[in-house]
């Protein structure tokens, strides 16, 4: 089974969520889980990379800064259509990948992880740097949104609609990869790279592919948040959000379709909703994910959505049976 | 094209201790070559340099005409040379089907950008690699296992899937290791029925264990190891006659089963099942 | 620019005193720990607090900085490293845990004192003395030969103490650790304890003389690892080669380049040192090893310690055993 029952469940749910919130509730929310879509992005290529895979990746805010940056840059400088920005930036972030990767991905995990959060602090640094070319930490203004005749995606329903189906798709993507050779290449070289090797596998080429594609996925999420916003920064794209969306991932449920999803909805969410944390929501998120590393690492969402799914089994199991005798076998005189 | 691995001059160093020194054989197309020899011989470091695990210090491996020593794993096995591991290794999380699968990868032409959107190449491909897989899992009784859990095999299981994993590569030369170690009488003999059809497809085998009887009842030669060194090669008949072997196993006692004796020469003879040196299988491993 | 080599050198010694917390974390638990900036902030922002808000003396607060310190680096050994660790979780997984705490640190610390940077008295007595043209004053001073000394001593502690030759045996030799009954999990909490008396001191150091800020913490804690990665991971000398370098490069870049491109080229190091030279300048021994092994397994200390198995699903890099060492040495 490729998805597992729970996982399954899961997703149906957030999909019928999906189409009932622009239809029932108000714009807030609309553009909240705008939101919460496009970072998802990201976060599936996290579980590509680092779910499947095994690597250790910090570097998503790179790619989404490499997608934002040419969206933003060659809309408004060079007047590109902003669909082939979009485009454009995913061949960048792919090259920087493959190009980047093949050196770095032969690195010991920690190491690597280490490299890639240098590698999304030197992307903010480049950009504060370059003042004369990307704006700096003023960023740009102005850009041009993406739109198909009239419709235009940066508007608050359009974008959800355009987010949710990039993230359906980007979904059918990453499982059919799975299922294929490559998936498990991916998945044998994730914990048994010395086995991978004795099958003829090419450990490191399938770990650049394995980053090649996460970075597809989040140049996609930089560039839709830029063109939603029409106006890029660096904030958007600092080294917390590599750690974020890695949050985002551990909270939902490495491994699952549903858990990018979750985690990015609840990361997204709650801190902005329990306005009573508010302020200690960073540090109460921080400590969530500790605790999750070490008690469920799995990924608090699918281990719930597990105990829920073992909960109901048994439950229902228990339906079926004549209720045990409470004496038994117990002497009783 | 020379379809022999020939194997030369061999030397390996760990911290100034030569585990592997001078060593040279050669395995031939459709013939089983065991290598065996007392704990501490120096067999597993040979495989691991003849697998591309371990770089050795000198010495030449070449098959077909490649000189392949120092390649890393991966290339060997495109070369025609793949290895199972001692402790079996399935891969967790996978399905006993998928584990065959991933045996069977460099069989597979589909690349990523196919596989992103189910081609109808890579759909066909799939299919054919599945049923190979099928296959593979039926020849050792496992076809209805295939969604299984990894997991969930038994010891022996895991063992037939740690073999037909290996020879989803296509590999001509198969290096095992001790693939019949903690295998019951049965099991054995499938495996030696699975071996013998390997064989008489024209593939090579290296076969490395420490179970004589199984070693005999499969062998068309044999390398004997000591102390890192290369002390007999020969055909079966051969080593068993030989004096050198016998002293460096039992220190002169060969005739009866499982005396397994006091060490001659301070030879360490642990695990070594001996009753198996004259002919004739053991009763179990 | 001789003043800009001086800072360069006086900050390059805290980076050396971070780059020796990673040297004993790293050897005896195969860990990168990322809160080695968070020690040097957190005992400086205490000892700041504990004289302005609760008016102990700045000896006193300095005391009770340090303390604080060690006991979050045993608390974070305890609560997180090693519960993770001993579930063979992986290392790579909780190299990324010490970077959260680093994070949670930094958001405490905000929540408790407020955003401001924060700066201490100047150690007593104070002078100052110039050379060619440029003005040293005495806190710098003391921050050179703080640095020299708490080295030294460490240096001392890990060659000629029973708990110091644990710690290295621990890293250099497992079995024999094991034979001599020592705990990897005992060992790895003291190592946190040292990794974070030694970061304190360098915070008590360096605050006189220039602000630190709860949010600088992560940000030191990479810095250190990047000196410590330069000179030769896993040596104390190492680290202090590498902060050196580090702290004056940072200054010179920063002046006659641009502030903002600083990060860019210390990070553009760091990926160069991991991927031309991973043993550092001065080359580190078995440690620090920044590439895979052949094959793909990796040997970390406390991995091999503990009985090797599978990382937890398809979570991490490597962890168990199967250096050639040890095959060879099963071997038949």
């Amino acid at each position: 089974m490729i998805i597992k029952r729970a996982d399954a469940v899961l997703l149906g749910i957030l999909a019928l969520a999906v189409i009932v919130i622009p239809l029932s509730l108000d714009d807030y929310w609309v553009l909240t889980f705008g939101t919460v879509g496009a970072i998802a992005l990201a976060v599936i290529g996290l579980n590509v990379a680092m779910g499947w895979a095994g690597l250790l990746s910090f570097g998503q805010p790179v790619f989404m800064a490499l997608g934002g940056y040419a969206s933003a840059l060659l809309a408004t400088r060079y007047s590109v259509n902003p669909w082939l920005a979009l485009l454009c930036g995913i061949a960048l972030s792919a090259a920087v990948a493959a190009v980047v990767g093949f050196p770095v991905l032969k690195l010991e995990s920690h190491y690597f992880a280490v490299a890639t959060f240098a590698m999304s602090l030197i992307v903010l640094s480049v950009i504060n740097g370059a003042q004369g070319f990307t704006g700096g930490a003023i960023g740009i203004i102005g850009i041009p949104p993406l739109t198909i005749g009239s419709i235009n995606f940066a508007e608050h329903v359009p974008y959800y609609v355009l987010v949710w189906v990039l993230v359906a798709v980007a979904l059918l993507v990453s499982y059919a990869v799975r299922a294929s050779r490559t998936g498990r290449a991916f998945r044998v070289l994730a914990t048994r790279p010395d086995v991978a090797s004795s099958l003829g596998i090419r450990v490191r080429r399938y770990r650049v592919i394995a980053f090649v594609i996460s970075a597809v996925f989040a140049s996609v999420a930089g560039s839709l948040i830029v063109e939603f916003s029409t106006y890029a920064s660096p904030d958007n794209f600092n080294g917390d959000v590599g750690i974020l969306v890695f949050a985002m991932l551990f909270i939902g449920g490495v491994r699952t379709a549903s858990g990018p999803i979750v985690g990015a909805a609840i990361v997204t969410v709650v801190p902005v909703e329990a306005t009573a944390i508010g302020k200690y929501s960073a540090l109460t998120f921080e400590l969530i994910l500790l605790v999750i590393l070490v008690v469920w690492p799995r990924g608090l969402g699918i281990s719930v959505a597990t105990g829920v799914e073992d909960l109901v089994e048994r439950f229902v199991k228990n339906l079926g049976k004549p209720r045990a005798s409470v004496s038994g076998g117990q002497a009783h005189e | 094209m020379n379809d022999e691995l020939v194997v030369s001059g061999i030397s390996k160093q760990f911290s100034g201790v030569k585990a592997v020194s001078d060593v040279s054989f050669t395995v031939r197309p459709g013939e089983v070559h065991g290598l065996v020899g007392p704990n501490g011989a120096g067999k597993s470091t040979a495989l691991g340099i003849l697998s591309g695990f371990i770089p050795p210090d000198a010495g030449s491996i070449t098959y077909r005409d490649r000189e392949l020593v120092g390649a890393v794993p991966d290339k060997l096995v495109r070369a025609g040379i793949a290895r199972t591991f001692q402790e079996p290794s399935p891969v967790a999380g996978l399905t006993v089907l998928e584990n065959v699968l991933t045996g069977l990868h460099i069989q597979g032409r589909a690349g990523t950008l196919r596989a992103a959107v189910r081609s109808p190449l890579l759909r066909k491909e799939e299919r054919l690699l599945k049923k190979e897989a099928l296959d593979l899992l039926a020849s050792v009784g496992l076809a209805d296992r295939a969604g299984a859990d990894a997991g969930d095999l038994s010891f022996g299981e895991l063992r037939y899937l740690e073999v037909i994993r290996c020879l989803g590569t296509g590999a001509s030369m198969l290096l095992l290791d001790e693939p019949a170690a903690g295998m019951g009488k049965t099991e054995t003999q499938r495996l030696t029925a699975l071996i013998d059809e390997v064989r008489s497809q024209g593939r090579g085998v290296l076969l490395v264990d420490h179970d004589m009887g199984f070693i005999f009842s499969l062998c068309d030669a044999i390398t004997v190891m000591n102390a890192g060194r290369v002390i007999a090669d020969g055909t079966p008949r051969e080593i068993e006659n030989s004096q050198t072997v016998r002293e460096a196993y039992l220190g002169g006692n060969a005739e009866e089963p499982g005396t397994g004796g006091p060490d001659a020469g301070g030879l360490s003879t642990g695990g070594l099942s001996t009753s198996g040196l004259g002919t004739g299988r053991p009763e179990g491993a | 620019m001789l003043a800009l080599i001086i800072s360069g050198i006086v900050i390059g010694c805290i980076y050396a005193l971070i780059a020796a917390g990673y040297a004993i974390v790293y050897r005896t638990t195969g860990v990168l720990n990322f809160a080695q900036g968070s020690f040097v902030m957190l005992s400086a922002m205490t000892c700041s607090w504990l004289i302005s808000a609760e008016h102990w003396s700045y000896p006193l607060a300095a005391l009770g900085g340090f303390v604080l310190t060690i006991a979050a680096g045993a608390a974070i050994w305890m609560l997180l490293m090693a519960p993770m660790l001993v579930r063979r979780l992986g290392v790579g997984l909780a190299v990324i845990a010490t970077l959260v705490v680093s994070y949670a640190l930094t958001d405490a610390v905000l929540l408790w004192q407020g955003p401001d940077p924060r700066s201490l008295p100047a150690i007593q007595p104070t002078f100052q003395f110039t050379v060619g043209g440029t003005r040293v004053s005495s806190g710098q001073v003391y921050v050179i030969v703080g640095m020299a000394l708490i080295l030294i001593l460490l240096s001392a502690f890990l060659k000629y103490t029973p708990l110091g030759r644990a710690t290295r045996a621990s890293a250099a030799d497992h079995e024999t650790a094991q034979l001599l009954g020592i705990s990897p999990v005992r060992v790895g909490g003291y190592a946190m304890c040292i990794a974070a008396a030694v970061g304190a001191l360098g915070g008590l150091l360096i605050t006189p003389i220039q602000f630190t800020s709860a949010s600088g913490a992560v940000t030191l804690a990479l810095y250190g690892f990047v000196a410590a990665v330069l000179g030769g991971f896993g040596r104390l000398s190492g680290g202090v080669i590498g902060g050196l370098v580090i702290g004056v490069l940072q200054e010179l870049v920063s002046r006659y380049i641009s502030t903002a491109y600083s990060d860019a080229i210390t990070f553009g190091v760091l990926i160069a040192v991991l991927l031309l030279r991973p043993q550092g300048l001065l080359g580190a021994p078995d440690y620090g090893r920044a590439r895979r092994s052949r094959g793909g397994k990796a040997t970390t200390a406390l991995a091999a310690v503990l009985p090797a198995g599978e990382a937890s699903g398809a979570l991490v890099g490597q962890s168990g055993q199967a250096s050639a060492d040890i095959a060879a040495r099963d071997g038949t």
